[in-house]
C-alpha cells in the first residue's frame, strides 16, 4: 500500500511542479528504456497473478523469450514521461464463451480453420485506427493486466514505439465500459477498429455510449468465433496521464522478482508476493468445484474450495464473470471487484493454470486466493457502481478489501 | 404522435429543399452529359408496388401498413422515382439498404436501454446510407432495393429523402433471410464495405468481410445486440455491376403482380388466377393453418407450419419450413418448391400476402393459397443454388426448379 501510494502522490507532483514546463522540453527525447529478458519474464509471471483469474504464464515467458531470441526489445516509458502530445492507445481482445456454432462450423467448412493465419496476413486492429484517424501513435498501453500485456508487449515491438508503464484496469475486467476514461471522462471506446480473427475489418466510427461499446464488441466476438481484436482509446499523453494507474508494469515485474527469488531461496513465493504487491492472504485449500457455462461472450464460473492448513474446516466460493468478481467465506463477503482476487499456485507464487474455459477453476488442485486493493482510481462511488458486487446482481455492498482483512491476520 | 408526425413533415421539408437545392445545381451538367429519366410513380403504382413486392416476398407481410405509410409520405409532398436499369449510367454509383434482424435479441440490452431511456434515431436507413457516403468517398446516385416486402418500402422512402431514384432491380428477387443471399455475391462483388447504424445511433463500419456470408453473420450479430435490428447499407457498386449482377425489372413485375391482383378483385375474377398468368407460377396448395411453431433464435425467426387441405386439395396436408421467409414446401410428405423460387402465401380473396403474425409468421386456422414462382436465372447457378437452395439451411436433398416440380401442374385454377 504504502509503496503504490507514494508512487501516486510522487506522480502526481511531478504533475503539479513539472506540467507548465512539459511544451519546453517536447524536443528533448523521452525516456524510454529497454526492458531486460528478466524483467520480461517477471513481468509476465506479475500480470498473470494480477490479472485475478487463471491463466497460462508459462506460454506467456515462452513466447516472450522466443521473441527476446529473435532479437526483439521491448522498451518501457514511465507514465509521467509520456509527452503531453503524443497519441497512445491501447489494443484488446474481446471475448469469452457462447460463439455461434454455426459461424465456427462454416469457417471451418470454408478452410479458415481457427482463421488465424488469414488475420495475421491482413492489417492490424492499430493499422486500421490508425489510418482512420488519421495519426500515427505514439505509444501503447496495456487495457488490463495479463495476456493483455503480452499483447501490448508484442504491438508495441512491431510498431516500434514504447509501452506506457500503467495499466487503466489495475486488474483485469470482464467488460469492455469498465475503463477509467468512461468511468471520469464519459469518454466512449469509439473511434475504434477491430479484426476479427478470420480477417474481417471493423470500425466503430460513434457510439451512443461505452456499455454499446461492450455490447457491440461481444457480440461481433460472439459471431466470430468466440474472439474479437479491438484498438481503441486513441488519447493525448494528457488524458493519459490522467487515468492511468502509473507503474503498474513496474509492480507486476516486482511480484514476480519477488516469487521467482523466493522459490530460489527455498521461501513461501505466496508470502513474498503479498509482501510485495501489500497484499493479503485471503484462503488457501483445494478446488471441489468449478461450475462454468459459455454465454453471450463470457465465461461464468461459480468456484468452490474446501480449506487447508490454517483454512482447514473454512469453505470459499469465488464467482467468476471472466475474471474473479466477488468471493465469500464460509458465507460471508471476504473481497470484492474492484479490488483484486488472484488465485496462485502455492508452490510457485504464480497464477493458476484455467481449469479450461477462461475464468474457471482446476477441480483438484491446491490454491492459495490473495487480494490486493485496487489503485484509488476504482474506489470512487461511481467505479464502484460500475464494478463493484451490485453490478454483478449481488445484493451485497462492496467493502474495501483492508477493511475486511486487517494487517497482520 | 402528432409531434412525430410533424417531426416527420419537417425532415421531409428539409429533405425536399436540400433535394431542390441539389437538383437545381447538379441537373444542368448532368443532363448535358446523359438523360437517365427517371419515372415519377403514382399513388396508384406505388400501391400495386407494395402488394406486388408482398407477394414476391414469400411470406407474410403488411401491405395495408406499407400503403398507408406510402400514402402519408405523398400527402407530405414526397415523390417516388423510378429507373429503368436500361437508363442506369454505367459509371453512377449505387447503394442498397437493409434492415437486418429477427428474433432472439439479447434481453439484457433491451432491460438496460430501457431503464436508460436511450433515445433512438429518426431513420438510421438514411443514417447508414450517409455513413457509408462518408467512409467510402463516393456519392450515391440511386439506390437499389435489397429484398421484396418492406424493404422496398424502405428504399424507397430514403431515395426520396435523398432525392434519388431507386432503380428497376433486385439483387434477391423475393425476401431472403440472410445477407449473403444477393445476386451480385454470386458473381464475386462484395456486399462490403457495408455501414450499420442501430436505432440508438451507433454506427460502425465493415471495412472488409471476407465474404458475404461474414457480412451476414456480422450485420445479424450486431442486430441480436442492438435490440434485434440494425440497418445496413452495403453493395456500393457501379451501374455496370447493377446490369450484370442483379436481376433486371424486380419493381416492374411487382407493379405488375399488384395490379393484376387489384383489378382481377375489382372485376370479380379469380386473383389468384390473374396473377398465376402474369407470373409464370404454379399453384401449390388451398389450405386452412392447422400448425404454426416459432421460435426466435440467433437473429432469425424460424416456423414450422402445417396446412390442411380444402376445396381441391382436401385430405392432403402441406408443410414449410420458414427462416424469416418460406423457404421449403412439402406436400403430402415430398418437396414441393423449394427456395431460391417464390413460395407466396396469398389470401386467397385479395390475392395479397396474408397478413404476419411475427415475422414469417401464419396465423393459426387462416385460409391460404400458396403460389410457387420461378427466380431469375441469374439464382439457379450453382453457386446461387449453394447459397440459397435447400443444402444451404440443411436439407439432404439437392434444390429442383419449381416447373420440373410441377411438370404436370400447368393447370392454374384447381
Amino acid at each position: 500500500m504504502s509503496v503504490s501510494l507514494t508512487k501516486v502522490i510522487a506522480s502526481l507532483a511531478f504533475l503539479v511542479v513539472f506540467s507548465p514546463t512539459l511544451p519546453a522540453q517536447s524536443g528533448a527525447q523521452p525516456k524510454v528504456r529497454t526492458l531486460s529478458e528478466q524483467e520480461l519474464v517477471d513481468m509476465m509471471v506479475g500480470t498473470s497473478i494480477l490479472c485475478t483469474r487463471g491463466g497460462d504464464t508459462a506460454g506467456m515467458i515462452e513466447r516472450i523469450k522466443a521473441a527476446v531470441a529473435e532479437g526483439k526489445r521491448f522498451t518501457l516509458i514511465a507514465l509521467q514521461d509520456v509527452p503531453d502530445d503524443w497519441t497512445a492507445f491501447t489494443m484488446f481482445g474481446v471475448g469469452g464463451g457462447g460463439a455461434w456454432e454455426y459461424v465456427t462450423k462454416r469457417m471451418e467448412t470454408q478452410g479458415f480453420g481457427r482463421g488465424r493465419g488469414q488475420a495475421q496476413t491482413g492489417p492490424t486492429a492499430a493499422d486500421v485506427l490508425s489510418q482512420y484517424i488519421g495519426r500515427k501513435f505514439d505509444a501503447t498501453f496495456e487495457a488490463e493486466a495479463g495476456g493483455a500485456t503480452s499483447g501490448a508487449l508484442t504491438t508495441a515491438e512491431r510498431m516500434n514505439i514504447p509501452l506506457v508503464d500503467g495499466c487503466p484496469s489495475g486488474r483485469c475486467l470482464p467488460e469492455v465500459q469498465m475503463s477509467p476514461f468512461n468511468l471520469n471522462n464519459g469518454i466512449t471506446r469509439a473511434p475504434l477498429a477491430g479484426v476479427t480473427r478470420y480477417g474481417d475489418v471493423v470500425i466503430i466510427p460513434k457510439l451512443y455510449d461505452d456499455y454499446r461499446s461492450e455490447d457491440l464488441t461481444r457480440t461481433i466476438a460472439v459471431g466470430s468465433g468466440g474472439s474479437f481484436t479491438v484498438a481503441a482509446n486513441a488519447v493525448s499523453g494528457k488524458v493519459l496521464k490522467a487515468n492511468l494507474i502509473p507503474g503498474f508494469l513496474s509492480k507486476c515485474i516486482r511480484l514476480g522478482r519477488a516469487a521467482r527469488e523466493a522459490v530460489e531461496a527455498g521461501r513461501d513465493p505466496v508470502a513474498a508476493v503479498i509482501a510485495a504487491g501489500d497484499g493479503y492472504l485471503l484462503f488457501r485449500g483445494t478446488v471441489t468445484k468449478s461450475e462454468t457455462r459459455g454465454e453471450q461472450g463470457f465465461g461464468w464460473t461459480d468456484a468452490y474450495l474446501d480449506g487447508t492448513g490454517a483454512f482447514s474446516g473454512s469453505k470459499y466460493k469465488i464467482f467468476n464473470k471472466n475474471e474473479n468478481m466477488v468471493a465469500w467465506r464460509d458465507g460471508k463477503l471476504d473481497a470484492a471487484a474492484p479490488d483484486l482476487i488472484c488465485p496462485v499456485d502455492p508452490k510457485t507464487g504464480w497464477a493458476i493454470r484455467t481449469g479450461g474455459m477462461i475464468g474457471s477453476f482446476p477441480v483438484g488442485q491446491e490454491v492459495s486466493i490473495i487480494g490486493f486493493s485496487n489503485d484509488a482510481i476504482w474506489r470512487t462511488a461511481k467505479a464502484i457502481e460500475m464494478l463493484g458486487p451490485r453490478h454483478f446482481g449481488f445484493d451485497e455492498n462492496y467493502a474495501p478489501i483492508e477493511q475486511l482483512h486487517r494487517k497482520g491476520k | 404522435v402528432t409531434r412525430a408526425a410533424t417531426d416527420m413533415r419537417k425532415t421531409i421539408r428539409l429533405a425536399l429543399t436540400v433535394a431542390g437545392v441539389v437538383l437545381c445545381v447538379a441537373a444542368p451538367p448532368l443532363a448535358a452529359q446523359r438523360r437517365p429519366a427517371p419515372r415519377t410513380l403514382s399513388e396508384q403504382d406505388m400501391t400495386d408496388l407494395m402488394v406486388g413486392s408482398s407477394i414476391q416476398a414469400s411470406r407474410s407481410s403488411d401491405s395495408p401498413g406499407m400503403i398507408k405509410r406510402v400514402k402519408d409520405a405523398m400527402a407530405a409532398g414526397r415523390t417516388f422515382t423510378l429507373l429503368p436499369v436500361d437508363d442506369l449510367p454505367d459509371d453512377w454509383t449505387v447503394v442498397v439498404p437493409s434492415g437486418v434482424g429477427g428474433g432472439g435479441a439479447w434481453d439484457y440490452v433491451r432491460e438496460r436501454t430501457q431503464t436508460q431511456n436511450l433515445p433512438t434515431i429518426p431513420n438510421a436507413t438514411v443514417a447508414a446510407i450517409n455513413a457509408l457516403s462518408k467512409y467510402t468517398g463516393k456519392t450515391f446516385q440511386a439506390v437499389v432495393r435489397t429484398e421484396a416486402a418492406a424493404a422496398t418500402l424502405s428504399a424507397f422512402l430514403a431515395a426520396s429523402e435523398l432525392g434519388l431514384p431507386v432503380v428497376d432491380a433486385c439483387p434477391a428477387g423475393r425476401a431472403v433471410p440472410e445477407m449473403a443471399q444477393q445476386t451480385p455475391f454470386l458473381v464475386g462483388i462484395s456486399g462490403s464495405p457495408a455501414a450499420m447504424v442501430t436505432r440508438w445511433g451507433d454506427t460502425l463500419i465493415v471495412d472488409k468481410a471476407v465474404d458475404d456470408y461474414r457480412l451476414e453473420d456480422l450485420s445479424r450479430i450486431i442486430a441480436v445486440a442492438s435490440g434485434g435490428g440494425v440497418q445496413v447499407a452495403h453493395t456500393a457498386i457501379s451501374g455496370r455491376d447493377v446490369k450484370r449482377a442483379m436481376i433486371h425489372g424486380s419493381i416492374s413485375q411487382a407493379i405488375l403482380f399488384g395490379r393484376t391482383v387489384r383489378e382481377a378483385a375489382e372485376q370479380k375474377k379469380d386473383p389468384i388466377a390473374a396473377l398465376l398468368k402474369v407470373s409464370h407460377g404454379y399453384a401449390l396448395f388451398h389450405g386452412v393453418v392447422t400448425k404454426a411453431e416459432s421460435k426466435g433464435e440467433a437473429g432469425f425467426t424460424w416456423w414450422n407450419v402445417a396446412l390442411k387441405g380444402i376445396g381441391g386439395d382436401e385430405g392432403h396436408t402441406y408443410t414449410i419450413f420458414v427462416k424469416n421467409e418460406n423457404i421449403v414446401a412439402w406436400r403430402d410428405g415430398k418437396p414441393d418448391a423449394m427456395s431460391p423460387d417464390l413460395i407466396s402465401n396469398l389470401d386467397p380473396k385479395t390475392g395479397d400476402a396474408i397478413a404476419g403474425q411475427g415475422l414469417g409468421g401464419y396465423p393459426m386456422g387462416m385460409e391460404v393459397v400458396m403460389v410457387g414462382i420461378p427466380n431469375s436465372p441469374l439464382w439457379r447457378t450453382p453457386k446461387g443454388i449453394e447459397v440459397m437452395g435447400p443444402r444451404h439451411f440443411g436439407f439432404d436433398f439437392d434444390y429442383v426448379p419449381i416447373e420440373e416440380l410441377h411438370k404436370t401442374n400447368r393447370s392454374p385454377v384447381k
